[in-house]
């Protein structure tokens, strides 16, 4: 059902150019809109609730935050071991997925041992990154997704644009328009009333689904336990009605012990909606025991490899501390004027996603994901576990000419640049050069009002700059004659 | 060049920086951007204990941003300068300055006799400049720099502030495509005409 | 079934086998820290609980029973599911129940999680309120549900007042000794989604009200 078109936008033909998206996005004001809108609110909501209570204190904060990440991700292999260890104990089972594919056709495998027929499901990036809705439908277990944001974006056969927010792409009136036509109900705008719609359709699903999966914000080594954060309340009943619980993980949500859960939950309600605290917060530690009066008997976690093995062993294994707050995606400008996470070709949009999925899926297979940013270094900022992500970008880029991905004529242009630079004649012939060269430019165009002071059209490679904006001339003396005339010479002359 | 990731040819770039600089007491630099390249990233250009990483530890040591000079290396008091400078002007902090640390020229605007600063909606968000970023994604880049300009337009200053050259040239291209009649200047600027060491139209020249 | 990779293979990938430096890490709690023993506790957590959109009310000890079956006639619930651990506080609630004329269902749980749905309200005691941000913590130990604060369309949770901590970080520093019940959930608020244009909905799939008696004895 859903994933034809969901495998073509977020698992696109490699390598995956966002030229053509970029257009379309450019093309749609009311998706660029809307997500401007969103995104910018929740950035100053987040800016706004860290001011009100951490203020002074946050980036001491954050910094704790990230070493404790850098430290869980240095001993993985230690933690890993110790959270399987710990589940079993509990009654619960690990399974290993190496890649999506495995990971999927265990849990079909459990799906079919269990005969299950419906399975709800709340939101979770991992199984999106397997593609799992579409396995377990293909193997005949009907999926819900439950979030709904991911229900209605299920319902429209379409594919979530961000991280947390997954229906940020879309209007009240695409969310009418889809409940009217695959609910068979009355088209409404009143996001009250859609909510009502979705509520009443699926507490039927959960009633009756024999399989709930999850997805997990936290794992905890010590004692075995899945950590839930959720706003809805739909992952505590996924988790909680069906017979049968199977949990999605990467394996980098591992974190050493329950004591170290606040600094995670302190940070990402308020990074990613700028609440304290997520209204749910479920932790879980083992299937049902003989007191419990309800809740699922079995219990599966599936722990997923599927590429990050080798970003945890090369130099940029900082990336695998995110804990998916989206802050870096609400504070970006260029999320926003791309309109959103599908313009990344890639399940993991955003800053995050431009840095992760290079690595996860090859870097020649997305060319453009570490190219397409100003280095603003808003995201940065926004990062509540401190994660430099433009620092990423330049690696990448820099792995890029390593491997050749970068055409020949800008490698060639930044070799006779940097020679130039070197040298003080070099220099100084280049600069006059370039200022005659405008000059005649200059001399060719008529300027508005006459004005030859401005270039209104460049060849290339500064074309593309002429598209929105004009480039004064440069000063008729350039800095190094006026230095030079009022403040005597220097000493390199 | 380091942001595109051409980091042997960065690092020779540096090398030769700093041996030109080698011998002054101070670095100032009018641009957020050049400063923040040479203090943050040169050392890293370099392996950790070779005499380049020294030289280039140092050149950063003594690289300063021109307030950041004003502040922290003279110790002139903002409303000590009084400077007079009429206009009504809006400040656009650089991207760069995130990674130099707090940005002491919202105060030393404050200081300046007769300017009335009117601070946008947008301040922090990118102008859409990052080098070639704005040559290879031009569609992106002039989305960014447009969402900029209408929030700039929303606080109807004839004056655009900034301290970063990047910014500063995007800025001003993009107004002049439009036609809006807004000139952007630097704080070094408004300080050279306020002591009228600079003749207004000398600046725009 | 499907095996999938070994558990040795699998954490091969993941780097040598002895870590030295594991297990070797203190964190700074009191960095996180908003809200100290000091303050007062209980008006804190009235108005975070309020804020959230959730309604406490507080009683006297003497007084619950009354205060609470004025507030199930106000309601009105036909039938009721309980997570209770004690069985004092059960007779207490069932006698107010019904003086309100509502019919308490399933009240030991033994029909699992089914009858759940079909109730018109949970009513649970806690183990701790939190005043930092308003939450309720609640437990599976004991026999208690871990769905009657959630399938039900109204919760009611009596919270006693020396079960308030100051801190969501007290809660974590305390535990470590006492066995972890299998499900542990902090409840901050209704149910609610922001998920269509960003327009808060209260009640999505959660309880759309959640009510707090906060004991003082
Ligand atoms: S990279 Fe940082 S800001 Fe972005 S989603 Fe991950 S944790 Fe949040």
């Amino acid at each position: 059902m859903s994933d034809d078109q969901q495998r073509h936008l977020l698992d696109p033909k490699l390598p995956y150019l966002m030229g053509a998206r970029i257009d379309k996005a450019m093309a749609d004001d009311a998706m660029r809109t809307a997500v401007t809108s969103t995104t910018a609110a929740k950035d100053v909501l987040r800016k706004e609730v860290f001011a009100n209570s951490f203020a002074e204190r946050y980036p001491a904060i954050k910094r704790e935050a990230a070493r404790i990440k850098a430290h869980c991700l240095d001993n993985l292999r230690h933690y890993i071991d110790k959270f399987a260890g710990a589940v079993e104990g509990l009654g619960g089972k690990v399974h290993f997925a190496s890649d999506s594919q495995e990971a999927n056709r265990i849990c079909v495998a459990i799906a079919k041992a269990e005969g299950a027929r419906l399975c709800v499901k709340s939101k979770s990036m991992v199984t999106e990154e397997a593609f799992l809705v579409r396995d377990l439908e293909d193997a005949g277990v009907e999926t819900v997704e439950t979030d709904l944001g991911e229900f209605i974006v299920q319902l429209d056969r379409d594919a979530p644009s961000h991280i947390v927010t997954p229906m940020i792409h879309k209007d009240r009136r695409a969310a009418g328009r889809a409940m009217q036509r695959e609910l068979q109900v009355e088209y409404s705008e009143d996001p009250s009333k859609l909510t009502a719609i979705a509520r009443s359709y699926l507490r039927d699903k959960f009633r009756h689904a024999d399989l709930g999966i999850s997805g997990a914000n936290f794992l905890i080594a010590e004692s075995g336990s899945l950590v839930l954060c959720t706003n809805e309340g739909n992952a505590g009943l996924s988790v909680t009605s069906p017979r049968v619980h199977v949990v999605f993980a990467g394996i980098e949500k591992v974190i050493p012990r329950l004591s170290d859960l606040p600094f995670f939950l302190k940070l990402l309600a308020r990074s990613g909606t700028g609440q304290d605290l997520t209204v749910y917060t479920n932790i879980i530690s083992g299937p049902r025991r003989s007191s419990d009066p309800d809740g699922p008997e079995e219990l599966h976690f599936i722990l997923l490899d599927n590429g990050r093995s080798k970003v945890l062993a090369s130099d940029q294994s900082e990336l695998l501390a995110c804990i998916r707050c989206g802050a870096c995606l609400n504070a970006c400008p260029v999320f926003r004027a791309v309109g959103g996470g599908h313009a990344y070709g890639a399940v993991y949009s955003g800053p995050i996603g431009a840095a992760l999925t290079p690595l996860l899926r090859g870097l020649e297979n997305y060319p453009d994901l570490p190219q397409a940013s100003s280095l603003c270094g808003a995201c940065h900022e926004a990062c509540p576990v401190d994660i430099d992500l433009p620092k990423h970008f330049v690696s990448l880029r820099r792995a890029q000419i390593e491997q050749q991905i970068v055409g020949w004529r800008e490698r060639l242009a930044y070799r006779l640049w940097a020679k130039s630079m070197r040298s003080a004649l070099l220099f100084r012939m280049g600069s006059r050069m370039g200022r005659i060269a405008l000059g005649l430019l200059s001399s060719r165009q008529s300027g508005k009002a006459g004005d030859r002071r401005w270039l209104m059209r460049l060849p290339w490679p500064m074309k593309a700059w002429s598209m929105d904006r004009d480039l004064p001339m440069p000063a008729r003396r350039s800095f190094r004659q006026l230095w030079k005339s009022e403040c005597g010479v220097g000493k390199n002359g | 060049m380091f942001n595109n990731g051409f980091h042997p040819e960065a690092s020779s770039l540096a090398r030769r920086m700093v041996g030109v600089f080698d011998g002054f007491e101070y670095v100032v630099t009018n641009s957020a951007s050049c400063a923040a390249m040479v203090r943050e990233k040169f050392p890293d250009l370099f392996s950790q204990d070779s005499p380049d990483a020294e030289a280039a530890r140092a050149l950063a040591a003594k690289t300063f941003e021109f307030i950041e000079f004003l502040d922290r290396v003279l110790a002139l008091k903002p409303e000590d300068l009084g400077i007079p400078w009429q206009g009504v002007a809006t400040y656009h902090p650089s991207c760069h300055l995130r990674s130099l640390g707090s940005d002491p020229c919202p105060s030393y605007l404050a200081g300046v006799d007769g300017l009335d600063i009117r601070p946008m909606d947008k301040a922090s968000d990118c102008c859409g400049f990052g080098g070639t970023f704005a040559l290879k994604y031009p569609k992106i880049s002039s989305t960014m720099v447009r969402e900029k300009l209408a929030s700039i337009e929303r606080t109807g200053a004839d004056f655009l502030i900034s301290n970063d050259a990047g910014c500063s040239l995007s800025l001003l291209g993009a107004c002049h495509r439009r036609g809006l009649p807004i000139r952007t200047l630097s704080y070094a600027e408004i300080l050279a005409e306020g002591l009228g060491l600079l003749a207004p139209d000398e600046a725009q020249a | 079934m499907v095996e999938g990779t070994s558990r040795e293979h699998f954490l091969a990938r993941l780097g040598p086998a002895t870590s030295p430096a594991a297990e070797d890490l203190s964190v700074d709690h009191e960095l996180l820290r908003l809200v100290g023993p000091e303050e007062d506790l209980l008006a804190r957590f009235m108005q975070e609980a309020a804020g959230l959109g959730m309604q406490p009310r507080l009683v006297q000890a003497e007084s619950l029973e009354l205060e609470m079956s004025r507030l199930l006639s106000e309601l009105a619930p036909v039938s009721a599911c309980l997570s209770l651990a004690d069985g004092q506080l059960r007779s207490l609630v069932l006698r107010a129940m019904h003086s309100a004329g509502c019919e308490a269902r399933d009240t030991t749980m033994s029909r699992g999680i089914a009858a759940q749905y079909d109730v018109d309200i949970g009513i649970t005691d806690v183990c701790h309120g939190v005043a930092e941000t308003g939450s309720l913590i609640l437990n599976s130990a004991a026999g208690r549900s871990r769905g009657a604060h959630l399938v039900p369309p109204i919760h009611l949770a009596i919270l006693y007042r020396e079960q308030i901590l100051p801190d969501l970080v007290d809660f974590f520093t305390a535990t470590g000794e006492s066995e972890l019940a299998t499900a542990q959930v902090f409840v901050t608020g209704p149910s609610k989604t922001a998920d269509i244009e960003g327009v808060l909905v209260t009640g999505v799939h959660g309880p759309r009200a959640v009510h707090i008696l906060v004991v003082d004895n």
